[in-house]
């Protein structure tokens, strides 16, 4: 069966600088995978590449296959269709992480909206808000209305987060890719944040997450990980 | 500290003060305007009283030197200063905006090329770009002048939505939103426009100020429209040699110029504060 996610000799560089270098595993569905590494060491760069959105400015080299399709050198245009249903991303900071101008609700519409859409199967209306209270509810998010009611500054860290993590949820894709999603926050949160991911990632079997995490500090619940090294120049 | 002073202003009447302010301010101008399309007191071309009148119940704020009523050529003048504002910023905001934005998204040389420009754009002043435009249109008048303001403005504008454009673009958001599929125009319409919004819209209000005040000047020089429908600028002109002998005749508009410049300011102050949601909470 194809991985979810295969990176074959994957590099990263600024210029002439290396910043990732030679890295290679693969994810099979189901499966959980931890990537372990100092700060700096490019876990967030990684996940990045995966997704082919690196930002201007830094090259990768190396091969990354998203449900079998070749990440690195595919164009923009033809990434786009598999970005809403191979992929989901739950980045590291909370603050970033929703637009700060849009009601919760209907952030998280957004992306249920696209792939109800994408399923021949198109929400709208009293349904689609439904759907969103429903998804609010399952991260556990407290009042879902009220939340899909507020803007994110109204939120704490740990309920933003949830948001985030809803919203990449709301694509039902076939990786997650959490970003080291509790390192921003206080510990008791961080541990129900964790929860609230692997839960879902246990009854959703056919999914699963990449969470890159920073080594000694967080509780990883992943099946396996993966350490890396600074990469060297 | 004693309980009153932590009580002491309070916050959330500050923002509706300013909006009123600017409210009453810009309407009153609109008001005026409207109301010169239908009424006037006087026939703006005719000789309606003596020369260089004071004020009087006949003439609220007397008359120039060949004997027309000042009120008049006032009221006609907020008039083409609100078409002058807006259709300047309007020129401004949409080449502005769609050149910020392409710069933005566009190729690193092409957006170094770009800023470039804008930047030589910019070190012009605006004025100058404007009597350039006008010079270069063979029969100066309204439309010349605002299509020329539009022009000078919107390199203003474009450097202001690019790096606005930018700033938003580097958010986890907006990645976010790429991750799951969502196609640039839509990411523009829903998250990038409604996030420079706040800023540009004030920018916008500066910029309509400015746009009075610059064709206010091309007036003064010659390159505004002739009367009848003439703007506070030409009335300013028309003053200059008799501002000794009556000196309302340039007090009057240039205190119409500033009250219409500052209404419009307090007023995209205000509004900023009522759209946007973080400001709003204070
Ligand atoms: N846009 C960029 N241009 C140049 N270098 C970059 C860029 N983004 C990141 N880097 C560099 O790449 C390296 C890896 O960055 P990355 O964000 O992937 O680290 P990380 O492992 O996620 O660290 P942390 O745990 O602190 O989040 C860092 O040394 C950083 O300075
Ligand atoms: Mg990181």
């Amino acid at each position: 069966m194809t991985p979810v996610l295969a990176l074959d000799n994957l590099s990263i560089a600024a210029g002439s600088k290396l910043l990732v270098s030679n890295l290679s595993f693969s994810l099979a569905r189901g499966e959980r995978l931890g990537l372990i590494g100092e700060s700096g060491s490019g876990k967030s760069l990684t996940a990045l590449a995966a997704t082919g959105l690196l930002p201007a400015g830094l090259s990768p080299a190396g091969s990354a296959k998203l449900g079998g399709t070749e990440v690195i050198g595919t164009p923009n245009r033809a990434l786009d269709r598999l970005r809403g249903t191979a992929v989901a991303i739950v980045f590291q900071e909370p603050l970033t992480a929703l637009d700060p101008l849009m009601r919760i609700g209907k952030q998280v519409a957004e992306p249920l909206a696209r792939r109800a859409k994408r399923d021949d199967a198109p929400l709208s209306g009293a349904a689609l808000k439904q759907a969103v209270l429903a998804l609010l509810a399952e991260v556990a998010l407290p009042e879902p209305e009220r939340i899909a009611q507020a803007y994110p500054h109204e939120l704490s860290g740990g309920q933003r987060q949830r948001v985030a993590i809803a919203m990449a949820l709301a694509c039902k894709p076939d990786l997650l890719i959490a970003d080291e999603p509790t390192t921003a926050l206080d510990v008791t949160t961080q541990a129900e944040i964790w929860v609230c991911l692997t839960g879902w990632s246990a009854s959703a079997t056919w999914h699963c997450f990449l969470s890159a995490t920073t080594c000694p500090l967080s509780p990883t619940p992943s099946a396996r990980s993966w350490c890396s090294d600074r990469a060297r120049p | 500290m004693t309980p009153a002073a932590i009580t002491a202003a309070p916050d959330h009447c500050r923002p509706s003060l300013i909006l009123w302010a600017g409210i009453v301010l810009v309407g009153l101008h609109v008001l005026v305007g409207l109301l010169s399309l239908v009424w006037l007191p006087y026939d703006p071309t005719a000789m309606a009283g003596g020369r260089l009148e004071g004020p009087s119940l006949l003439h609220w704020i007397g008359t120039d030197r060949l004997g027309r009523d000042l009120l008049t050529h006032l009221m006609i003048g907020s008039r083409i200063a609100l078409i002058v504002g807006l259709g300047a910023v309007a020129i401004g905001a949409a080449l502005g905006v769609t050149l910020g934005l392409l710069a933005a998204f566009a190729s690193k040389w092409l957006d170094d090329a770009l800023a470039a420009t804008l930047d030589i754009l910019i070190a012009f002043p605006t004025l100058l770009i404007a009597m350039l435009v006008v010079a270069a249109s063979d029969t100066a008048n309204l439309w010349s002048a605002i299509i020329a303001l539009g022009i000078a403005l919107s390199a203003i504008v474009a450097r202001l939505t690019r790096i606005l454009a930018k700033r938003v673009l580097v958010m986890d958001y907006i990645t976010a939103a790429r991750t799951s599929g969502s196609s640039w125009p839509k990411i523009v319409a829903i998250h990038i426009l409604p996030n420079i919004w706040p800023t540009l819209s004030v920018n916008f209000a500066l910029q309509f100020g400015l746009a009075v005040i610059a064709e206010a000047s091309l007036s003064y020089l010659g390159l505004g429209a002739p009367p009848p429908n003439a703007s506070w600028g030409r009335i300013l002109q028309e003053a200059q040699g008799t501002v000794y002998t009556a000196p309302l005749g340039a007090i009057a508009p240039g205190l119409a110029l500033v009250s219409l410049a500052i209404g419009v300011n307090l007023l995209a102050d205000g509004l900023r504060d009522t759209i946007d949601p973080t400001r709003r909470a204070r």
